[in-house]
């Protein structure tokens, strides 16, 4: 290898990667600088296909404003918009109650409730658990049948998805006439953290079903057997009924009551844009059929308004 | 080299390499199996149409734009650093080094944590970022301070061995000839390391392009090919993610492969 050659090529290289670096730095500073108006939304995870696939390109269309969602469980949520380590312009809770309980005064003084979702066991239909169920066979008695860890569950203490389905395990204990069924079902279920991981699990068949959302199940085109309205959490002039079970969080100590499955949403305080965020909010109300498309429920009760909603949203 | 002396080599070296390669199949197979499992969930046709997107071009958009700076920008402070550590020893060096790997012991998520302590919106320097109209959370540079923190100790760490493994009598040579030391570290040091640099370099592009706990707490937007996965998984399970995974690891075999050929590093070590 000569002296000689070895500069050229380095120097041939050095330019050319001085050129890439140069060029690169130029995108990067036209990409922040050349952004369309955008309205940042911090949600519940099971909202992700709602706004990424329904509510995101719609509004987009209608308004020109992108939409950009991040998404965690709920309670991951409260915590980001308490800690102050997320800033959105509008804060979208898979449990109404929680937002205003978490939020209220300190960041946001209204919500809207704009659609509900019913809760039921989504499953694997290649699986004998899947098969049975489709057979007609009941699902309590087959979840009673199925090995440890075959049904998964969200983690009760992160995720209202996780203790709405231990409610379930027990109003459908009163329901059915089960005794201990709660408990039995609770030292039966894997409690997985993440939503999306267990949807994952019943996809690849590594699980035979999950308790889970309608709309998750519509998402991922899983088989799904809803639960009758007395524990599926769909029907708000059932409240009282769902308030019969509750369960207390280990880690924040905070007991949730059964009460139906809503979804609601506010604009933060300090939103760096509430105007955008408002109408936002707004749009969600004005198009129930784009809800009902991402397998929500908009029933005749919604949009159901709470504390000083602002004008541009009540509308 | 003539055949039977290459059919000696074979025969003679076959069952010397039988035992590494051996243990070393049954971890391949432990990355391949994963692998096309994973692949054969989907055909060719909807890995083209999930790319189409332009929600997927933009994520690959932002991770072409983003991992090249990371990692030219922890090459430009990493391989100095790395020079500095092979070749002095000073009072906190211990200290210096348990720096350098902190980024690769604390879980991404906690890495992006306390970026967002350091540079978050509220934090003083967030904030007069913020205010000059150059906001370091929630954009491409949010994202490159992402990458290079959980990224850089990669560099650091492998050129670090690169130039530990350069003879110092070399350098002294240069000294002893009339070259400074910068002359002698760029003309010396530096090419004698170029393997475990260029080594270094591909490590570190390959974790800035596939970084996600850190870059999610810091910029989730905008997003780069990991964040889009990770949302297509939330909103369309498994089989959302194929496309942009696979254009993930597309894109950093090329980049690997031209990094290795550019930086002719051979894929057997010479003798």
């Amino acid at each position: 290898m000569s002296t000689t050659g070895d500069h050229t090529d380095s120097r041939v290289r050095r330019r050319a990667l001085l050129g890439t670096v140069g060029s690169v730095a130029g995108f990067t500073v036209a990409g922040c600088l050349g952004s369309t108006p955008s309205v940042s939304v911090l949600s519940a995870g099971s909202l992700a296909h709602t706004f990424e696939d329904h509510v995101g390109p719609a509004f987009k269309d209608e308004t020109g404003i992108d939409v950009h969602g991040e998404y965690y469980g709920t309670n991951a949520v409260m915590r980001m918009i308490e800690d102050r380590t997320k800033h959105p312009d509008v804060v979208a809770s898979a449990d109404a109650t929680l937002l205003r309980d978490r939020l209220y005064d300190e960041f946001t003084d209204w919500d809207l409730e704009f659609a509900a979702n019913s809760v039921g066991i989504g499953y694997n239909d290649d699986t004998e658990f899947g098969r049975r169920l489709e057979d007609g066979e009941s699902w309590y008695e087959l979840a009673l049948d199925a090995d440890e860890g075959d049904l998964a569950i969200g983690d009760p203490d992160l995720d209202p998805l996780g203790y709405r389905a231990i409610q379930a395990f027990e109003l459908a204990e009163s329901e059915h006439d089960l005794d201990g069924f709660r408990e039995e079902m609770l030292a039966l279920v894997y409690k997985e953290p993440e939503e999306p991981q267990i949807m994952a699990g019943v996809e690849s068949g590594s699980r035979a079903g999950a308790i889970v959302y309608r709309n998750m199940a519509v998402d991922h085109d899983m088989p799904f057997l809803e639960f009758p309205a007395a524990y599926n959490f769909a029907d708000p002039e059932l409240a009282d009924h769902y308030a019969m079970a509750s369960y207390t969080t280990d880690e924040e100590g905070y007991t949730a009551e059964g009460r139906p499955v809503t979804y609601n949403a506010t604009v933060v305080d300090d939103a760096d844009d509430p105007g955008a965020g408002h109408q936002l909010v707004a749009f969600l109300v004005d198009n129930p059929d784009l809800l009902e498309d991402a397998g929500l429920t908009v029933g005749e009760s919604f949009p159901r308004p709470s504390g000083n909603v602002p004008e541009e949203v009540e509308r | 080299m003539s055949t039977e002396h290459r059919r000696s080599r074979w025969t003679v070296r076959t069952p010397e390499l039988l035992v590494p390669a051996t243990l070393g199949a049954l971890l391949l197979a432990y990355f391949a199996v994963p692998f096309v499992a994973f692949l054969s969930r989907t055909g060719a046709a909807n890995v083209l149409g999930g790319l189409a997107s332009s929600e997927a071009q933009m994520a690959i958009r932002n991770s072409l734009l983003t991992a090249p700076v990371s990692t030219t920008i922890a090459t430009i402070f990493g391989v100095p650093l790395a020079y500095v550590l092979a070749r002095q020893s000073f009072p906190g060096k211990r200290l210096v080094e348990a720096l350098v790997i902190l980024p690769l012991i604390v879980p991404p998520v906690v890495g992006g944590a306390m970026l967002l302590t350091a540079v978050g919106r509220f934090t003083p320097i967030g904030s007069a970022a913020a205010a000059a109209g150059v906001p370091l959370t929630d954009s491409l540079i949010g994202v490159v301070l992402a990458q290079t923190f959980v990224a850089a100790p990669f560099v650091v760490i492998t050129a670090r061995a690169g130039f530990g493994a350069v003879d110092d009598r070399l350098e002294q040579a240069s000294r002893s000839l009339g070259y400074g030391p910068i002359a002698t570290f760029w003309h010396v040091s530096l090419p004698l390391a170029r393997g475990a640099i260029v080594a270094g370099i591909v490590l570190t592009f390959a974790r800035a392009i596939g970084e996600f706990g850190a870059t999610m707490m810091v910029a989730y937007n905008p997003r780069t090919m990991p964040t889009r996965i990770w949302v297509d998984f939330i909103s369309g399970g498994i089989d959302a993610i194929v496309p942009l995974a696979l254009a993930l690891l597309a894109i950093t075999l090329v980049v690997l492969a031209a990094v290795q050929r550019f930086g002719r590093v051979p894929t057997v070590i010479d003798r």
